[in-house]
């Protein structure tokens, strides 16, 4: 047996918040980054790594520090990347949310890619969402988390008009 | 009313899908078949309907009927490569949704009053894409609205825009003054590009999302190198003020308002919940309940939290206009995520001026 080392509450809310936040948009990030890449769309590209870098560093946040709450999605770069200062995967976000204009799209698009496959290695990889072979498994993961949640008395991550819980 | 296929968008889309997936509308349809009902509205959204996207997107689907039951979320579906969103909603429920866009419009208050929770955004988003998207079949939309859905859509998006540009000037220029660096330059080139949105559909263009801002900006000119000066922060180690102050300053300038604190302020209160400052052997707690997180405060941050706190009432005080120290208090809190700005009033479309012709934007 392994003890999960801390308060179950936090722990529920941070990892459910982190599963939320990589399972959701990254997949969709990278995609969008792909296809941006293959068109040569270098503003969607760009767009696509800030956001995706943001989504990593919130992440790692979460997960890697324990860090709660969240504050408001436009000034969750500057939170995450503070409370993740001294990571070793800190950099590399940082790099993605400032942008680089010396970056070629192959190069941008790589950068992409490798952090995430890092971060998937701390989090865990997860069921494609945007995937046929991933959707439902996904969305059953995600529900095993709010059920977590709910069980150790957390309200859960989902937006509350959602789960019926006004 | 939703503009028919009387342009060539329709055989645009088509050849798109075509050359991405080799798929074409005939098999969507048949896809989204078991959905339909006799004589219901099928529009095609997003952003290959207009004219943005790639081979990655995917195609948004709404089905408008009478008779029609609307989904709670969109309906993921797959043609080969292609991933099919399908959204079904009663007319009904679309012509309340044009009624509540037109109301909020009319409204003096902040846009997110009307649209504030996480159905009725989505919901918002289903608007642009009646309203911009591709007709397929069926007949046009027709809100009872006194103006038709992409006019509604284009002034929505026009003031939701700016005001999402006036909170994040604010916070920035808060940031700025109080030393926050990096909240600061992160968040004032999202002014910018939110005002950008504001401008560009103010002019008349479609929408699909924020990510297609740099695409959509191709071909404005003036526009495009005003993005292309703030889309990269300074490298780490360079300073971020002046990053800062200029994109404050181009967000002023597209949207032809006053956006430094000093003139926000005034209608600006913020709100919290569950905070509670607690005496612990000397130190100052700032305890918050529903997180089960505290922070150590200064003297000074106490003294500001405990006056911000004596003017509150049912968890909200007015903006600190006058006192220097509990503004930045107020930028670290919000940064903390515990502190949430609550406007007293929107943008009035009437006040905004396009950066090219200082004419209105509406």
């Amino acid at each position: 047996m392994k003890a999960i080392e801390g308060d179950i509450r936090r722990y529920a809310w941070t990892h459910g918040q982190a599963f939320w936040r990589m399972v959701m948009p990254v997949p969709a990030l990278l995609e969008d980054a792909r296809g941006a890449a293959a068109d040569g769309q270098l503003g969607l590209l760009r767009h696509s790594a800030r956001n995706l870098g943001t989504a990593c560093a919130v992440t790692l946040a979460f997960v890697e520090r324990d860090a709660r709450p969240a504050p408001s999605p436009r000034a969750q770069a500057a939170w995450a990347l503070a409370q993740i200062e001294g990571h070793e995967l800190a950099a590399d976000c940082e790099s993605l949310i400032r942008g680089d204009a010396s970056m070629g799209a192959g190069e941008l698009l790589a950068a992409c890619v490798a952090l995430s496959e890092r971060i998937d290695l701390v989090v865990g990889r997860t069921p494609h969402p945007m995937s046929p072979e991933g959707y439902f498994p996904s969305l059953g993961l995600l529900r095993e988390w709010l059920k977590l949640a709910e069980a150790v008395g957390e309200t859960g991550f989902l937006p509350k008009e959602w789960t019926g819980a006004l | 009313m939703t503009q028919p296929v009387t342009d060539d968008r329709a055989a645009r889309l088509q050849a798109r899908l075509l050359d991405y997936h080799e798929q074409d509308m005939a098999a969507v349809l048949d896809l989204v078949d078991y959905l339909r009902e006799d004589g219901d509205t099928v529009i095609a959204g997003g952003s290959l309907s207009i004219d943005q996207g790639n081979r990655e997107s995917d195609l948004d689907m709404v089905l408008v009927g009478p008779t029609t039951k609307t989904s709670a979320v969109p309906l993921e579906h797959w043609v080969g490569t292609l991933r099919v969103d399908a959204w079904t909603r009663n007319t009904g429920d679309v012509d309340a949704l044009f009624l509540q866009a037109e109301e909020a419009l009319a409204s003096d208050g902040p846009l997110l009053n009307a649209f504030g929770n996480a159905v009725q955004e989505q919901q918002l988003k289903l608007l642009h894409r009646i309203a911009f998207g591709v007709l397929i079949e069926g007949p046009p939309i027709r809100p009872a609205t006194q103006r038709g859905p992409s006019e509604l859509a284009r002034d929505l998006l026009t003031r939701e825009y700016a005001e999402r540009a006036r909170e994040s000037a604010m916070v920035a220029g808060l940031a700025l003054v109080a030393g926050r660096d990096m909240t600061a330059a992160t968040i004032a080139r999202v002014a910018v590009e939110e005002a950008l949105h504001s401008v560009l559909h103010g002019r008349g263009a479609p929408f699909s999302g924020d990510k297609w801002l740099s695409e959509q900006l191709v071909g404005t000119g003036d526009l495009v190198a005003l993005h292309e000066e703030v889309a990269v922060l300074p490298a780490r180690g360079e300073p971020l003020a002046p990053f800062t102050e200029r994109a404050l300053a181009i967000a002023a300038g597209l949207l032809g308002i006053d956006l430094a604190p000093a003139a926000l302020g005034p209608d600006l209160a913020w709100a919290y919940d569950g905070l509670a400052l607690m005496p612990l052997g000397g130190r100052k707690i700032l305890a918050s309940r529903p997180h089960g997180t505290a922070w150590e405060l200064d003297a000074d941050e106490a003294a500001a939290w405990t006056a911000l706190s004596a003017s509150a009432e049912d968890g909200r005080f007015d903006h600190p206009q006058a006192d220097a120290a509990q503004a930045a208090l107020c930028v670290k809190l919000y940064e903390q995520g515990v502190l949430k700005l609550a406007w007293k009033c929107g943008v009035p479309l009437d006040s905004l001026t396009d950066p090219a012709t200082a004419g209105s934007l509406r």
